[in-house]
């Protein structure tokens, strides 16, 4: 304080070296010179002080009889008056000044934390990751070690308490943090030193805050107006999260009924074909009896065969699918060459292939993959089941797989007259044509949906293509991953 | 139908299912004896000796796991079990639990009369499946004694652990042997822990046996369970 009325003190010494050759009207305007300055850079009880100061100082030093108050001073009323008012009132301006400038600071700080705060928990996820991002930028703008925990209804003290991770947790900060979650207190309350804050948007309650005083202890009382505004705003963040999730989940929701009713029609109409023939096949051999020739016999049980793995293979299909959907049974993963599922498949589908050339390209370092073989195996046979039934019967088929840095990929390429728009563009957004079965007829759809979703639990993507050349590209890419090291090396010994 | 023909129990609660596996069985020159439900299949193998159980393991009256051990204990003979597909781990339950092999709903006659002839071989000690025994598919031999494999008339050389898998799936040839029975084999209960160290035994033995390995003909994977070294030519091990 001493320091604050110096302007003063220089101007007197001033005007004490001067007072010879100046006017006691200079002398004034000097020593008013001194008040403006203290008034204008100090608070306002100072201003007050140094403008008092002033005026004794004046009335000692510059009016005679100098070093002493006398009666004749009186004469200088009004220069006394005009000092007191003048000092009064640039305090009184600057203070105004410097509080819209606060004013104005703080407003900015609120701003930009919530700007940090829309951008930062605008890129987690988890309910943890918010909590952490959330303190740490409230750590950052209020420079006071801060902790978050939300809640939720039927939140526990303990859970609270559990969740902010004080160290230093006592008595009275659970009762505050009781009474926050009551909400029998205002929006904050100290206790110990420490500052607990309700992070609320309207009537809700999300979460709770505290801010350690730390060491020595600070005072963060003046940090309320700052906290309760930007704790509204992750109040609204959260909201905002909740109420779009909500929409996701609807939408889900109404995409999975829309592939159900889809998968239905394509299903109802995939089952019965199969079952007419059956059903034909086994009442004109039983009606026909002995009128029916051999050759004519056989075909009609060839085709009761036929049908009969048909419709093993489409309730297979939907089986496996209804598996991966609800995840009732769970997907077992094991590394594995990619090799074998491919032989398996191609075994599988070989009386489809009805001699048809197939290419296999399988390098022999082709590093394993962690798969469900039973899954993946279904994907391949799909692929593979597709190519046979869509593209002439004397054109290859071509099945390789090569490695990339980050996927095993494996290919199907046919050279039918590949797949059409409908199914691509459903391929590409993993949805279905509104309103109509998937796939026309016996259709690349369902087995298309199923190798999709397997493969996405699988971690990887299925992607349709038509080659420019003509015929239908199917590529299933399936992470790397880390895979476990082999068995121990070992010499050939026998002859 | 000769008095000496091998008597099988089919044991299955799905009567269409009982007929034609019947129909079929008895036109192979089995005897059939049938059997609904898990009381009925084990008062049926004691009252009636057969020399092969079918069982269905999705019995409605008892856990089919349970009839198994019921009958291996009581009985000495060859049990295929017969499971739907996705049942995988029922499977293998039930041939680490003593089923000799296995077959998935639905399943050709063909199918069933290869695992039944197979298991019957066993079954009946016309398979020797001593060290002494060799075993010969498509261009390919083994020898277990003189420890000598063959591919189109050239030795083909194999690890100590390769042998030893392929030793085990050729005294099983016809029939399936479970992923953890060829683990143990190779490398020890302790390498159940590392299930693909088998696999990429396989695969190297497809290399070496097999003509086209992304195709194999003789090594076959059954998914989710194990590998099946196809039957020898000349019908099983011989010495």
């Amino acid at each position: 304080m001493g320091w604050a009325v110096g302007p003063i003190v220089v101007a007197a010494g001033v005007g004490l070296v001067l007072r010879p050759h100046l006017a006691p009207a200079d002398l004034a305007m000097l020593m008013l010179l001194g008040v403006v300055v203290v008034a204008a850079r100090n608070p306002r009880w100072i201003g007050v002080l140094g403008t008092v100061l002033a005026i004794v100082g004046y009335d000692l030093l510059f009016i005679t009889p100098y070093y002493r108050f006398s009666v004749s001073d009186t004469a200088y009323l009004i220069t006394f008056v005009v000092m007191l008012i003048v000092g009064l009132a640039i305090g009184h301006l600057t203070s105004l000044l410097r509080e819209a400038a606060q004013h104005r600071a703080q407003r900015e700080r609120i701003a930009s934390t919530r700007l940090v705060l829309n951008e930062r928990l605008g890129a987690v996820a988890s309910a943890d990751e918010l909590a952490e991002v959330t303190a740490a930028v409230l750590t950052e703008a209020t420079g006071a070690s801060c902790r978050v925990c939300w809640v939720a209804r039927g939140t526990t003290v303990e859970a609270v308490i559990d969740g902010l991770g004080q160290p230093r947790i006592d008595h009275g900060l659970r009762d505050g943090v009781l009474a926050i979650l009551e909400g029998s207190l205002p929006h904050y309350l100290t206790v110990d030193g420490w500052l607990v804050h309700r992070i609320q948007e309207g009537e809700r309650l999300w979460g709770v805050v505290t801010l350690d005083p730390g060491e020595p202890p600070r005072a963060l009382l003046d940090q309320v107006p700052f906290l309760a505004a930007v704790l509204g705003q992750v109040g609204t963040i959260l909201e905002r999260r909740e109420t779009a999730a909500a929409h996701e989940a609807v939408r889900v929701e109404v995409e999975a009924g829309r592939l159900r009713t889809a998968l239905l029609s394509t299903v109802s109409h995939d089952l019965r074909t199969p079952l007419t023939t059956i059903e034909g096949s086994a009442s004109t051999l039983l009606t026909g009896q002995d009128a029916i020739p051999p050759a004519t016999r056989a075909a009609l049980l060839e085709a009761i065969q036929d049908e009969s793995r048909r419709m093993n293979r489409l309730i297979g299909n939907l089986l496996e699918m209804v598996r991966v959907e609800t995840g009732a049974l769970p997907v077992r993963r094991s590394w594995q060459p990619i090799e074998e599922v491919i032989g398996v498949a191609l075994l599988r589908v070989e009386p489809r292939l009805a001699g048809r050339a197939v290419e296999v390209d399988l390098p022999e370092d082709l590093p394993l993959v962690a798969i469900d073989e039973l899954l993946m195996e279904h994907v391949v046979t799909n692929i593979l089941e597709n190519a046979a039934r869509h593209a002439p019967g004397e054109t290859p088929i071509r099945i390789s797989a090569r490695a990339t840095e980050e996927s095993l990929e494996i290919r199907v390429r046919d050279h039918g007259p590949g797949l059409p728009d409908a199914v691509l563009a459903a391929g590409s957004s993993a949805t279905v044509p509104r309103g109509r079965p998937i796939g026309p007829g016996a259709g690349h759809g369902l087995g298309l949906l199923i190798c999709r979703g397997i493969v996405s639990v699988h971690g990887g993507t299925l992607t349709l293509a038509n080659a420019p050349d003509g015929g239908a590209e199917l590529t299933v890419r399936l992470p790397r991953g880390v895979a476990p090291d082999g068995p121990a090396h070992e010499e050939e010994v026998t002859a | 139908m000769t008095r000496n023909a091998p008597l099988v129990l089919v044991v299955e609660d799905e009567a269409p299912v009982r007929r034609f596996v019947r129909a079929a069985l008895e036109v192979a020159g089995y005897r059939v004896v049938e059997a609904e439900s898990a009381r009925e299949a084990t008062a049926h193998a004691a009252g009636w000796r057969p020399d092969l159980v079918v069982l269905d393991l999705g019995l409605p009256d008892g856990d089919g796991l349970e009839v198994l051990q019921v009958l291996r204990d009581s009985l000495r003979i060859p049990i295929i079990v017969v499971s739907a597909r996705g049942q995988e781990a029922t499977k293998v339950a039930a041939l680490d639990a003593g089923a000799d092999d296995y077959l998935t709903k639905p399943f050709g006659v063909p199918e069933l009369l290869a695992r039944l002839r197979v298991a019957m071989r066993r079954g009946l000690g016309v398979v020797r499946s001593g060290p002494d025994a060799s075993w010969r598919a498509a261009d390919v031999t083994l020898d277990l004694a003189r420890r000598v494999v063959t591919r189109s008339g050239t030795a083909v050389h194999l690890t100590p652990t390769e042998f030893r898998l392929l030793a085990l799936l050729a005294q099983h040839a016809g029939g399936v042997v479970t992923h953890q029975q060829l683990l143990e084999e190779g490398w020890g209960p302790a390498a159940l822990e590392q299930p693909h160290y088998l696999r990429v035994y396989m695969s190297q033995l497809r290399r070496k046996l097999e003509t086209d390995p992304a195709r194999p003909r003789l090594l076959l994977t059954e998914p989710g369970v194990g590998y099946r070294l196809v039957e020898s030519d000349d019908g099983g091990l011989t010495s």
